[in-house]
């Protein structure tokens, strides 16, 4: 035994003598580590021999070198943010790899409010979006970049036009007539992402204003214990924004630039001059009891004849038979398309880190007449003064300008040009635009009249960072965004509103919007195993806005056209609005054993906004996660590399949209010169903000060494205290008065799966998120529906119902538009027939697919994005799709397969003008709104280290982006993706009226190239 | 400890920022274009600013979406709609007019709605006028104001109760609902729902109540005021007092009413018929107008009664549609009836000489138009001294009696100033109608005056339940208040 152990010994002794003469033969591997994405070179890299202690780190430019044993071994690289690699070392001597990034990784940091936290210990949901995931999407604004990369954030743009305000839900709705918009917070700043434009056209988007490249990171706050902290504007999430800033090492200078074409991504297919002039005859004929189908040929002509001089309806009827005009053509623009150029540079030492970026981005709508511009600057410094502090400052200057089409409802908006008749020229022999069309020619428009909307916006931000003591920090910041709007709108004489002498409207809106915050934040790890972290804080903000219009009409010429050549005001205005809030918060997190976490949370919001008997509210949450995986019993497991469960609840508020809705108030009413004054508002003293409690249930897990990681989330949302107005009996003076009554529910499932299905040289990464909300009103003030056109609010069903008429088909025998009545049976009386919900513009699921493939500096990525079980309703059906029983606008094709006589079986009633035959709202406008975008689909190269270092350039990457490539979907419409939210907007009808489609534009499909430079 | 010392300094200035902040008064800001109920009435000059508040409420300018109701032009249409016969018809694709046209009425019209609530919104005004007069520095200025918040309310609850109610002269005024009489202002939402157990005064309550506040305003407003300025004076209290005593068939009181006021010889006819119409400012026959601008107004695009009544470049929609039934009744060489049918397509209401005229312009055109209401920035005669004749006539003419001159010369003041040749009488009450009725078509007596005379509406009898207004259907649905008959 004692031999035994002696000889153990000896071989050891020699085991090791033998290592480190073997060692002491070591040959030398050098190499590059580059980053996958932009082929630079990637500094800090941890290089070891797998099984030893033997390693090596990157220098700045990605170099390294590592004395191994000649026996070779297998080299791992390893680097934070990446996925781990290892290289069997074989003979080779010098050994380049391409690190791919690991965006899923759970030890990534995120950004919460007022700090940042490890993802691991994150006890809320917190969904995030790095900065260059959605870099140089040729869309002209975030949210539209973001659309479907995140679970649960419902993102719908309203139109194809440019410019456009856009409708996020983050879980649903929860306001009726508050905002469902998130709160946006820019570098710490709340910033004003209202409309500013005037309520009868499209909304305008102020965070168009925001160059999404210069982005570092969005982080969507989505369960009350992330969002809580933002208190009486949180429950509908809370969307933080971060900018790019500089880090120490060499300076990085990036130039992009990109250019593309646009289209529309569908079409309809309309009628041609013959179909038209087909069914608008037989329409005739019918309308005089003559049966089209044994009429002569001079039964024919009659008709056409009264069409064109008889009624005066359309010009040329009776004796154009050449004519051939696609309308929808001369509505979208040939020369769509955009560009963009980047140049940005961001670098620094120890001291100090900046990043600067100029930005030029110029977009032609598909839409005649919509033109989108921005031009931006930014930049950010951070100073380190000493040891204890620190200094930050970012600054973005931006001007817009947006060229506008009419809204959606008025006759000169591009898309109703469908309406005119194909019989009938677009243009006359001069060039200029046919007058005599059956409706206003909105080619006139196009070419006689402009509104122009020109924004400057200014986003400042100024903090300082003083670290007390090692665990303590003071911070403070001040932040100010200022809007600056003007609008100026010119119809010229020869318009339809600017006849007789033209019509200008100069319109200028300013917001100055600022915003302090100072806290404390401390981080301390105690004996290892009880690690705390809290902020404790306050902040201001107050917004002010300043608006004046002016209205005027008679101009000398449509040449001079500024309001200080009109003959006469028409409409003159200015007002000054403002409101404040005034909050306290705080937060402690507390993390035990690295594996049992508890979160505090909880914020005091006091505003100018809330009733004297509600001046402050209190938002509290709590959360609780326990990470499994760091349990024995788990650890080092093969499966599950982290598994993490987490519960929270919560509660947020979302204040009044009206700055003064709490208070009574007199308004201004001038009698001839005298000025004079009138009630206008009763004072509501309890007024305050709405209550949403939500709970939250979630796993995350990472599976096989993180190659599989997600999250899966439940959540329940209870919203109650609904600002509603309630009914007064009128002969008080008034006919309500806004108090907090109504109640609302969300409840949803949010899964996220993050895969790396292949790494190497080769790679494949797939991720993907669906979410399902289920949304319902559960209290109003009374029975009655709230109605915005045929959309409802209703209790028991989700906001914005359609509510209509059930159509039940055509008459065999006559042709007839019938109709379900009370009882089930058909009638052709569609007064008959009761309104009953008919459809839910809201969603059943909601989410994204992105698949990357990377091989040698080829990247392919294919990015789906997908809505699934909501209708859309075609109010511009009743006029587009009406089988020739309406006026005399043109028809979609499919109305072709109109009755024509008894015993045809169709779902299209019988051509008959002015008859009204099935044109009323009902269920047949009504389609599935569901879809499948292929959203962005990029093919790119980025260039091999030789030929870089050789042009010396750190990377180069060139790339082709279809946008929009292809949708799938049964909507016949233009686009399942749309919602006119209707003339003289307010947030109710705005909250309310969704998936409607009123002639409005597509979405672009936009093929574009692009190259980015590092130098 | 040390620790603690590092900390107090900190501590310290967050306690300076919050306090510096958490002062409450940060979050009380006051709205700039909009003041705060409680600091309205708080001063005469407030005072008198909240009364023109109900002056321009009268006009039907002021709201959201609606415009044109009360005196604007919804008075008028409601009137002439509701009695149209063959005289005119509704050619407009509006739906709320045309229901009345058809004399078939929905609970959800929205006219009809809208006027409700404008009429009570103006009432309110009245009513915080009233309740705060001790405001006034003066005497005669306090008497000023209440005379013309006295005289507001009443000729809202004239109008008001003339159109949602059975007409007077039914023999049931003491027992028909008439409107809900509310004379306190509402400062809070406890006020608003209290009302809703107050229910309808009956019929008479309503005119006991107008002439109560007629009678007051009457000597309060005194004369210098002066006579047709733009507010309210003494003789347009007469005006709509003998209105009042006209409807419920007093003819002493309306004969002598109206006599104050052609007697108080501050008033002149205009030249020519149509020269009483279209004016900027008022002129010698008005005795109240409702002022308007280009940029106050009680409608230019959907509302308003040039909007309907009009069909001339860049003005109206044609929609009221004079028939040539109407146009046969007047005598040949009536300047009240002449028709111009060579308007150029540009022409505006300043090329119309005649009363009517073939529509121009766009939709609509080629039918007959009134031109009484050409430009919706021109001003709308409410009382013009021609009806203070023509009541002067009838109400004399009624009691036999020759207040300030006899019937057959009053009824001859009109028709010379309409280019025709003098009755020579003896005068019948035919006569004095039908003057009545081409003097004053088209401005919103044809309704009151059927009901007064008893004459029927077409197939309808004058008392008809669909001749009169349905309570608006959100009144029904928000309290208990009865509804009319046939409905």
């Amino acid at each position: 035994m004692r031999k035994k152990l002696r000889t153990s010994c000896l071989l050891l002794f020699a085991l090791l003598f033998s290592a480190t003469v073997t060692f002491g033969q070591d040959r030398t591997i050098t190499g590059k580590v580059t980053d996958g994405t932009d082929q630079s070179g990637l500094p800090g890299v941890n290089i070891v021999i797998k099984g030893t202690s033997i390693g090596s780190i990157t220098d700045v430019d990605g170099n390294y070198s590592i004395n191994v044993p000649s026996s070779g071994g297998i080299l791992v690289f390893s680097s934070i943010g990446f996925l781990p690699q290892e290289i069997e070392i074989g003979s080779q001597s010098q050994i380049n790899i391409v690190m791919s990034q690991d965006v899923q990784q759970l030890s990534e940091v995120v950004i919460v409010g007022y700090g940042t936290q490890l993802k691991q210990d994150l006890t809320g949901n917190i969904a995030k979006v790095s900065g260059e995931e959605i870099r140089n999407i040729p869309v002209n604004s975030f949210e539209s970049a973001i659309q479907g990369r995140t679970s649960g954030v419902f993102i719908e743009k309203s139109s194809g036009k440019l410019g456009e305000g856009i409708k996020i839900r983050v879980r649903g709705s929860s306001s009726i007539s508050a905002s469902n918009q998130p709160l946006y917070v820019v570098d710490g700043i709340p910033v004003t992402s209202e409309n500013q434009g005037i309520t009868n056209n499209q909304p305008t988007n102020p965070l168009a204003d925001i160059n999404f490249n210069d982005v570092e990171s969005i982080e969507v706050l989505k369960d009350a214990s992330a969002a809580a902290i933002y208190g009486s504007r949180a429950s509908n999430g809370v969307v933080i924004i971060t900018t790019k800033r500089g880090k120490a090492g060499k300076t990085n200078i990036n130039i992009g630039y990109q250019f593309g074409v646009s289209e529309p991504s569908r079409l309809i297919d309309w009628m041609n001059a013959a179909e038209y002039r087909e069914i608008y005859t037989e329409a005739t004929l019918r309308w005089q009891g003559i049966d089209p189908i044994t009429a002569t040929d001079a039964d024919r002509l009659a008709a056409q004849q009264l069409l064109d001089t008889g009624f005066g309806l359309i010009d040329g009827f009776s004796t154009d038979f050449d004519t051939d005009t696609d309308w929808q053509d001369q509505a979208f623009n040939d020369d769509a398309g955009f560009q963009q150029l980047d140049i940005s540079a961001s670098g620094g030492n120890e001291n100090t880190g900046f990043f600067a970026g100029l930005s030029y981005n110029d977009q032609t709508g598909i839409l005649i007449n919509n033109d989108f511009e921005r031009i931006s600057g930014r930049l950010n410094l951070d100073q380190k003064a000493s040891d204890k502090l620190s200094f930050g400052l970012g600054l973005n200057f931006v001007r817009t300008e947006l060229t506008r089409v009419s809204n959606d409802n008025a006759f000169a908006t591009p898309l109703q040009l469908v309406a005119l008749a194909p019989t009938q020229r677009a243009r006359l022999d001069d060039g200029s635009p046919n007058p005599s069309t059956i409706y206003y020619n909105g080619l006139i428009e196009k070419e006689n009249a402009q509104a122009i909307t020109v924004g400057y916006r200014t986003l400042g931000n100024l903090n300082a960072t003083y670290q007390i003591i090692d665990d303590l920090a003071f911070r403070t910041e001040f932040g100010i965004d200022v809007l600056d709007n003007q609008d100026d709108n010119y119809q010229g004489r020869v318009t339809q509103d600017g006849s007789p002498g033209g019509q200008a409207e100069s319109r200028s809106v300013r917001v100055v919007n600022y915003t302090t915050s100072s806290f404390f934040t401390y981080d301390k790890t105690i004996n290892e195993n009880h690690n705390l972290k809290g902020v404790l804080g306050m902040s201001y903000q107050q917004s002010n806005r300043n608006l004046t219009s002016i209205q005027a009409r008679g101009f000398p010429t449509d040449d001079l056209n500024t309001i200080a050549s009109a003959a006469e005001n028409t409409f003159q205005s200015s007002s000054q609005t403002a409101f404040s809030f005034l909050s306290y918060f705080g937060r402690v997190n507390y993390k035990l054993n690295d594996r049992y976490l508890i979160g505090l949370s909880g914020r005091i919001d006091g505003s100018s906004k809330f009733g004297d008997n509600n001046r402050y509210g209190f938002f509290p949450a709590v959360s609780a996660g326990w990470i499994i995986s760091e349990e024995s019993f788990l650890n080092g497991s093969s499966t599950f590399s982290f598994l993490k469960l987490r519960a929270s609840y919560g509660i947020t508020g979302n204040a009044p949209v009206a700055n003064f809705g709490s208070l009574g108030q007199y308004a201004g009413a001038p009698y001839t010169t005298t000025a004079g004054l009138r009630p206008w508002t009763l004072s509501s003293p309890d007024l305050k903000w709405e209550t949403t409690k939500q709970l939250d249930i979630g796993i995350d897990f990472g599976i096989l060494n993180d190659r599989i990681t997600g999250e899966l989330d439940y959540y329940v949302k209870n919203t109650d205290d609904l600002l509603l107005s309630r009914p007064l009996p009128a002969i008080s003076g008034f006919t309500s008065i806004f108090e907090n009554i109504g109640e609302m529910k969300n409840s949803g499932i949010e899964i996220v799966l993050n895969s790396q299905n292949i790494v190497g040289d080769f790679s494949w990464s797939t991720s993907f998120n669906i979410a399902f909300n289920d949304n319902e009103v559960t209290k109003l003030n009374s029975d009655a529906d709230i109605i915005a056109g045929r959309n409802r609010v209703r209790v028991g069903e989700p906001l914005g119902v359609f509510v209509s008429r059930q159509y039940a088909g055509v008459d065999p025998a006559n042709g007839d538009a019938l109709y379900y009545d009370e009882e089930g049976n058909t009638t052709n009386d569609i007064n008959a027939a009761p309104n009953v919900v008919i459809g839910d513009p809201n969603p059943d699921f909601v989410g994204g697919l992105n698949n990357n493939f990377s091989y040698k500096g080829i990247e392919l990525s294919a990015f789906f994005q997908f809505v699934q079980g909501n209708e859309v309703y075609n109010d511009g059906g009743r006029f587009q799709s009406n089988n020739a029983s309406g006026f005399v606008d043109n028809q979609t094709r499919d109305q072709l397969a109109r009755w024509r006589q008894p015993g045809d079986i169709t779902d299209v009633p019988r051509a008959e003008l002015v008859g009204g035959v099935g044109d009323g709202h009902s269920s047949r406008y009504l389609s599935d709104g569901s879809y499948i975008r292929l959203k962005t689909l990029t093919l790119g190269y980025n260039f091999p280290q030789e030929i870089l270092s050789r042009a010396k350039l750190s990377s180069a990457k060139i790339y082709v982006s279809a946008q929009n490539l292809v949708t799938i979907t049964d909507y016949e419409g233009w686009d399942p993706e749309v919602n006119f939210t209707g003339t003289n907007r307010t947030t109710t009808t705005t909250n309310i009226v969704q998936g409607t489609d009123f002639y409005t534009a597509p979405q672009a499909r936009t093929i574009s190239f692009g190259v980015n430079i590092g130098f | 400890m040390n620790v603690m010392k590092k900390y107090n300094k900190y501590i310290a200035l967050l306690f300076v920022i919050s306090a510096f902040f958490s002062c409450d008064s940060k979050l009380d800001i006051e709205p700039r274009q909009t003041l705060s109920t409680d600091v309205v009435l708080t001063n005469e000059e407030n005072l008198e600013a909240v009364l023109f508040g109900a002056y321009a409420g009268l006009k039907g300018t002021f709201g959201t979406n609606e415009g044109g109701e009360l005196f604007g032009g919804d008075f008028n249409l409601m009137s002439e709609m509701l009695a149209a016969t063959d005289n005119v018809r509704w050619g407009g694709s509006f739906d709320t007019y045309r229901e009345m046209a058809n004399k078939d009425l929905t609970t959800t019209n929205l006219v009809v709605r809208d006027n409700w609530i404008r009429g009570y919104d103006v009432i309110n005004s009245a009513n915080n006028v009233l309740a705060n007069l001790d405001l006034a520095n003066t005497d005669a200025k306090r008497n000023l104001i209440e005379g013309q918040a006295r005289a507001i309310r009443a000729m809202v609850y004239f109008d008001l109760v003339r159109i949602w109610s059975r007409p007077w002269g039914s023999g049931s005024e003491s027992t028909d609902p008439g409107v809900p009489l509310v004379l306190q202002p509402t400062l809070t939402a406890v006020d608003a729902d209290a009302l809703k157990t107050l229910g309808r005064s009956t019929v008479s309550a309503v005119y006991s109540q107008i002439l109560d506040d007629l009678t007051q305003a009457k000597s309060l407003i005194s004369a210098d005021l002066g006579a047709n300025g733009t507010n309210i004076s003494t003789y347009t209290v007469s005006a709509i007092l003998s209105r009042v005593y006209l409807q419920q068939g007093n003819f002493a009181l309306a004969a002598q009413e109206a006599d104050r006021v052609i007697s108080s010889e501050e008033y002149a006819l205009a030249a020519t018929p149509i020269g009483a119409f279209n004016n900027a400012a008022n002129i010698g026959e008005d005795v109240f107008a409702i002022q308007q601008t280009s940029l106050s107004n009680a409608g230019t695009n959907n509302a308003g009664l040039t909007t309907f009544y009009a069909r001339l470049f860049g003005n109206g929609r044609g929609d009221v549609q004079v028939q040539q039934a109407h146009l046969d009744e007047y005598e040949a060489g009536d300047l009240r009836g002449g028709l111009q049918n060579d308007l150029s397509g540009t022409a505006t209401i300043g090329g119309v000489s005649s009363m009517f005229y073939l529509g121009v312009g766009g939709q609509n055109s080629g039918q007959i138009q009134c031109a009484k209401f050409g430009d919706p920035n021109l001003n709308i005669p409410v009382v013009r001294l021609a009806e203070m004749y023509l009541t002067r006539a009838e109400a004399n003419f009624e009691e036999g009696t020759s207040v300030g001159d006899t019937p057959l010369n009053d009824i001859n003041v009109i028709r010379e100033r309409a280019g025709l040749a003098p009755l020579a009488g003896p005068i019948t009450m035919d006569d004095i109608r039908k003057e009545r009725r081409l003097e004053l078509a088209f401005e919103g007596f044809r309704l009151h005056d059927f009901k007064r005379w008893q004459d029927p509406v077409g197939t309808l009898n004058y008392d008809a339940p669909e001749l009169v207004m349905p309570i608006p259907e959100r009144e029904i649905e928000v309290y208990d208040i009865p509804q009319n008959a046939g409905y």
